[in-house]
């Protein structure tokens, strides 16, 4: 098995989605996908709109992180793939940052394993990020 | 050989940088050690919530630096 690769620099492109759909076009034995995209969302905090936002990862272990989730959602769930992809650095409003995708025979069960592994990646995954406003100020996001 | 320390998050604004060697590995030699040496170097470090990962391993008790190791102070993770 080649090396998973689970970061992006900048927002996950359109073309990157639907690249991800199109090539299990071949496998006829799957019967659903379940994708989650996370969208940078337009915030207002003190009459400041949230213009951007910049994630800074722990690559190696975040990495391996990743991975491991991986590993326990195949244990889990009877998944026959499972892509996940995350950006590091700037992202604007609008665009997204986070796009898992799991697909398998049935959609019950693949519904519950996309949960699964989102929530992992929330709780468990070590990234960070910084909230950039229209007026220029930045804040941390604590969590 | 010395121990790398790494920043995360807006630990890199209370420091004020992202890494640093310390090159007396005695200093260091213990994960509270460590805790000790850095909140005398940068007090606004201290009362702020991290972890701490040795070797890329997070920790929950005391444990013990190795010279050469890399160790990574992170505040609470906000991914996705």
């Amino acid at each position: 098995m080649t090396r998973a690769k689970f970061f992006i620099k900048g927002a996950i492109s359109t073309r990157y989605i639907s690249g991800m759909i199109g090539k299990h076009g071949e496998n006829s034995g799957l019967g659903a996908h379940v994708i989650f995209l996370g969208q940078v969302r337009s915030d207002k905090k003190n009459k400041k709109v949230v213009k951007e936002i910049q994630y800074s990862v722990y690559a190696p272990m975040a990495e391996k992180e990743f991975q491991k989730i991986k590993d326990e959602a195949f244990e889990r769930y009877p998944l026959h793939c499972l892509h996940i992809v995350h950006s590091t650095g700037k992202v604007g409003t609008g665009e997204i940052s986070l796009a898992v995708m799991a697909s398998a025979g049935h959609r019950k069960k693949t519904f519950e394993a996309l949960k699964f592994i989102v929530e992992q990646i929330k709780k468990r995954v070590p990234i960070w990020k910084k909230e950039v406003y229209d007026d220029g100020s930045e804040v941390w996001i604590k969590h | 050989m010395s121990v790398r320390i790494l920043f995360f998050g807006y630990l890199v604004e209370k420091t004020g940088r992202s890494s640093m060697h310390i090159n007396n590995h005695n200093l260091v030699s213990d994960s509270e050690g460590l805790k000790k040496f850095l909140y005398s170097e940068f007090p606004h470090l201290e009362g702020q919530i991290f972890k701490i990962a040795i070797n890329r391993e997070l920790i929950n008790k005391k444990r013990e630096i190795n010279d050469g190791d890399e160790v990574a102070l992170m505040p609470p993770y906000a991914g996705g």
